[in-house]
């Protein structure tokens, strides 16, 4: 009679997200430098929770070896960093059938020195428990069909949001990537800055 | 009025020690960075509760935006239409391959 009691309240089991929500690999691919390990972590942290931060990569590993792990985990999405004597490159791929988008990274600058040249510095922490929100400008360009294929693939980066259902309170953080069309001389470029939302 | 103006113009002094000339307090880069803007203009009604001190249902909030890095600007090198291969839908270097 009766039965073990069941903790109801407090331990309520996680929804399984596999399949609901887009999870990423980042990686450097090959040798890279520390600066670029550095922004490999970081590029973690900014799609930190759907993402598996403590990924190990070691240079046995090929790419095949994570995208056979990729089907089990839900895996949706890879993020491969590269460096080259040219530059620095990075490679956005859907799995398991593509497209591939490949980024020349123009210049980037550390999480660690962005928060360096901060006069006041705040603990962080809870904020990544959340997905970010993502606000994408100057990606409305209805005849340019390169934008809109970026604009769709960053959106499907990151979790789908409902803002009926939604809390307030899960929304801490904000990705902005802003598009500048190339003007005279200059490059278009994708510009990618993640901010921490506070209310006061 | 910017937020270090407003800052000599109330009732307590702040500390200048750091600074040589006044100048360097008022227009120092860090007051003005980030999305400061008046008050008045920021505020929001809060339609749920908010993480934080007094950030409760239907509150008036200023909401701030705090840089978190990494930063970064890409630029499209190419699209493939597979995984990390496939049809060139896009080069940058080379107009021909333009499907898209």
């Amino acid at each position: 009679m009766g039965g073990k009691r069941k903790k109801r309240r407090t331990h309520v089991k996680e929804p399984d997200t596999v399949g609901t929500v887009p999870r990423s690999f980042v990686l450097a691919s090959g040798q890279a430098g520390k600066s670029v390990r550095d922004l490999v972590h970081d590029f973690r942290r900014l799609l930190e929770p759907n993402t598996a931060v403590r990924l190990q990569d070691k240079s046995s590993n090929r790419l095949k070896d994570f995208v056979s792990l990729a089907g089990p985990f839900g895996v949706t999405h890879l993020v491969l960093f590269r460096q080259t004597d040219a530059g620095t490159n990075v490679r956005l791929a859907r799995m398991p059938r593509g497209p591939t988008l490949q980024f020349r990274v123009e210049k980037y600058t550390l999480a660690h020195d962005v928060l360096a040249a901060q006069k006041k510095q705040r603990a962080t922490g809870a904020e990544f428990k959340t997905a970010p929100l993502l606000v994408l400008n100057g990606f409305n360009d209805e005849k340019d069909n390169k934008l809109k294929l970026m604009s769709t693939f960053f959106q499907n980066m990151f979790p789908p949001i409902n803002v009926k259902e939604m809390k307030l309170a899960s929304v801490r953080r904000v990705v902005l990537i802003n598009y500048n069309a190339a003007t005279g001389k200059g490059q278009s470029t994708a510009c990618c800055q993640p901010w921490i939302i506070k209310s006061k | 009025m910017s937020k270090t103006v407003k800052k000599l113009t109330s009732a307590s002094i702040p500390d200048l020690s750091g600074f040589n000339d006044m100048s360097d307090f008022v227009l120092r880069e860090d007051a003005l960075s980030d999305s400061d803007v008046d008050d008045a203009e920021a505020r929001v009604e809060l339609g749920q509760n908010y993480i934080g001190p007094g950030n409760t249902k239907t509150q008036q909030r200023a909401i701030r935006l705090k840089e978190l890095g990494p930063r970064m600007e890409l630029r499209l090198l190419k699209i493939q239409g597979g995984f990390c291969g496939g049809d060139v839908l896009f080069h940058d270097f080379r107009s021909k391959f333009l499907l898209i």
